[in-house]
């Protein structure tokens, strides 16, 4: 009786396991070589945000933009941590995000400016950027290659399938390509996953460059990072709110612990904190005209 | 007789820490419907526990209203007067209710002596009620009452006579009368008794479609710094405010124009 | 001029200027127009000092919304700022089913 397909049956579970394993293997080591290859192709350096992105995230870049507007005074934050803009708009694009965010009467929190910045046109342009010059990988460039290794698994998951079928029907033992089919199955859901997610990570080339940043602003005197990272915003984008050099408004900045805090933005302060421990001063000013649930709900503005 | 205070800012919740460090403000004033007493916030404890005077300023008691006056927002008054240790309290010659409607602004009197009754009545009340000086400011009107007898400076001359109460000149209002009413400032300035003011308002504003509108949301127009130049020439006043309750400007600029209001009340 | 006529001469004003009453004889209409706009105008502000979820997720329709809302819902004397506040936003999702998931998801 003839072979299936000319083959017997352990030179193709042989041949079925090898070809699993080049897969896998390819799967596996070919982005990490594709990420050094990566390193080279632009010798531009990073700025603060691009650092403050590699350091803590969009988070820390807009941390990194509050503090920075702080410090040039184009952002205001009161003691109970409402921020809001003041003077003319900046011209950086995430800070430009991060002022607008704070305008209007009722401003925002750290928290919220840290949401909408997180949404901002912004943030995915600093991101594209980051990519351009190799310091953060992206879920797109590599997904070509994810759908060829899904490709070859589901390839494989055929072929083992079909040949199953066969040899089941002929009666033939199909014990262990059984297991290799399960192997094979798994395998391929990963490359699903592995090729549907899309996560941004930081290629080797951005870690050093975050690690050089952060000697030289420990060691001065590296004359050009230093510059780079001199003032608030750099002692923000490396170390947090926390590093803001003016104790009274880092504490002020720092959203305060919320049990239930979800990555979402916090509503802004302003109106709302009536109930809230400080004082109804937090209500409205002289131009909102009336009070915050006082005794005297009504009341004109000040200057008529 | 008035205190000196100098020169001084609107205290708002959003600025606090930025009034706590800016160069130049002997002292504040707080809207008194956005406190209370018994939780006043922990930055303007901070600023009167550094001996900074803290004067309260209500917006909401209509003592120009012809309905019965609300006690109980001069006792509100009153309480944060105590509270902060103020030397003098205040409120706006204006009427803010009528007719069970509540405008939420300031609205004008008309300057007849029968207006002028029901003011000093509700006045006399209120200094009954509020145990330091009571100052009352002008405001800025878009329109007149058609029965107007008095000018504005002799309605405020007679309301000071009858009820001893002292006078917030707002010169931004003044300059929005005489643009939007057509007051003439030098004949307020020339008929204000000057030893009952108390102080000064200065803020900023804006002039849209041909009329002024007192924002409180934008710089002091120099026509108005020249106008508390003319108010200098008259008397020297025991303190001038700035009032910004919009749109901030960044702290250099609010120190920029604190300063530029010292130097017109020193020359 | 008597306390009640004056009474009811400042109760005629607030009334044409906050809900559109005939003009009380005497006054120059258009000024009348320009004082109910800046009465309405800082309303505005103040609901969208003490909303501003609200406001931000009306975005440009905010405006229109609480004008129409405070031509026919005047505040009284007895309500409180927050409670008018609350009313209006009351108004705008019974008014908006829609609108008013997204901004109580927000």
């Amino acid at each position: 009786m003839n072979e299936t397909w000319g083959i017997s049956g352990p030179q193709f579970l042989a041949w079925y396991g090898i070809v699993l394993a080049v897969v896998l293997m390819v799967q596996v080591v070919w982005p990490r070589v594709a990420r050094t290859r990566a390193v080279e192709h632009t010798g531009e350096l990073p700025d603060v945000y691009h650092l403050a992105y590699l350091a803590g995230g969009p988070e820390r870049v807009a941390d990194t933009a509050i503090a920075a507007l702080v410090d040039r005074g184009l952002l205001r934050v009161n003691s109970e941590g409402l921020v809001t803009a003041a003077g003319k708009r900046p011209w950086h694009k995430i800070e430009r995000s991060v002022h607008e965010g704070a305008k209007g009467a009722t401003g925002g929190t750290t928290r919220s400016l840290r949401a909408k910045a997180a949404r901002s046109k912004a943030m995915s342009d600093l991101e594209t950027e980051m990519q351009r010059t190799g310091l953060l990988t992206s879920g797109s460039e590599a997904r070509p290659f994810h759908t060829t290794v899904l490709l070859a698994y589901l390839v494989l998951l055929v072929v083992g399938a079909v040949r199953f079928v066969t040899g089941a029907a002929n009666d033939r033992p199909v014990g262990w390509l059984f297991l290799l089919l399960v192997v094979a199955l798994v395998l391929t859901i990963v490359a699903g996953v592995v090729r549907s997610r899309k996560r941004v990570r930081i290629t080797p080339r951005g870690r050093g460059a975050l690690t050089r940043a952060r000697s030289s602003s420990s060691t001065q005197g590296a004359a050009q990072p230093a510059l780079l990272l001199a003032g608030a915003a750099g002692a923000v984008a490396l170390g947090g709110l926390a590093m803001y050099p003016d104790d009274e408004l880092s504490a002020a900045l720092i959203p305060p612990f919320q049990p239930f805090a979800g990555s979402g933005g916090g509503s802004p302060g302003g109106g709302s904190s009536c109930s809230s421990s400080s004082s109804c001063s937090s209500g409205s000013s002289c131009s909102s005209g009336s009070s915050c649930g006082s005794s005297c709900g009504g009341g004109g503005g000040c200057g008529g | 007789m008035v205190d000196r205070l100098g020169v001084g800012i609107g205290w708002r919740t959003e600025l606090d820490l930025s009034i706590a460090r800016l160069p130049g403000v002997d002292w504040v004033e707080v809207v008194a419907e956005n406190l209370h007493a018994p939780h006043l916030p922990e930055s303007l404890l901070a600023l009167r526990q550094r001996g900074m005077p803290v004067l309260p300023h209500a917006v909401s008691l209509s003592l120009g209203g012809a309905e019965p006056l609300d006690t109980q927002r001069v006792e509100h008054l009153a309480e944060l007067a105590r509270a902060l240790d103020a030397p003098l309290a205040s409120d706006h010659v204006c009427f803010v209710r009528a007719g069970g409607l509540d405008s939420g602004h300031l609205m004008p009197l008309p300057r007849t002596p029968e207006a002028l009754d029901v003011l000093v009545a509700n006045v006399r009340l209120a200094q009954s009620i509020v145990d330091v000086p009571l100052a009352l400011e002008n405001i800025a009107a878009v329109l007149e009452w058609p029965e107007n007898t008095l000018s504005e400076e002799q309605f405020l001359t007679e309301l000071t006579e009858r009820t001893g109460c002292l006078l917030i000149v707002d010169v931004a209002n003044l300059y929005a009368n005489a643009r939007n009413v057509g007051t003439d400032p030098a004949a307020f300035l020339d008929g204000i008794p000057w030893e009952r003011l108390a102080y000064v308002h200065m803020a900023g504003g804006v002039e849209r479609d041909g009329v002024y509108h007192d924002t409180h949301a934008h710089p002091v127009l120099p026509e108005v710094l020249d106008l508390l130049a003319e108010l200098r020439h008259r008397t020297d006043p025991p303190g001038v405010l700035l009032e910004r309750d919009d749109d901030y400007p960044t702290d250099t600029e609010l120190a920029a124009e604190l300063a530029a209001l010292r130097a017109t009340v020193t020359a | 001029m008597s306390r009640e006529e004056l009474a009811a001469r400042q109760a005629a004003l607030l009334d044409a200027l906050l809900t559109g009453a005939p003009p009380p004889p005497g006054f120059a209409p258009e000024r009348l127009r320009v004082e109910a706009d800046v009465l309405l105008a800082k309303r505005r502000r103040l609901m969208a000092y003490l909303r501003p979820n609200l406001a931000e997720s009306l975005g440009e329709r905010f405006a229109p919304l609480f004008d129409a809302y405070a031509a026919t819902h005047p505040k009284t004397d007895t309500i409180r700022a927050r409670e008018y506040a609350d009313a209006f936003a009351t108004w705008v999702a019974d008014r908006e089913p829609a609108k008013r998931r997204r901004w109580f998801r927000n």
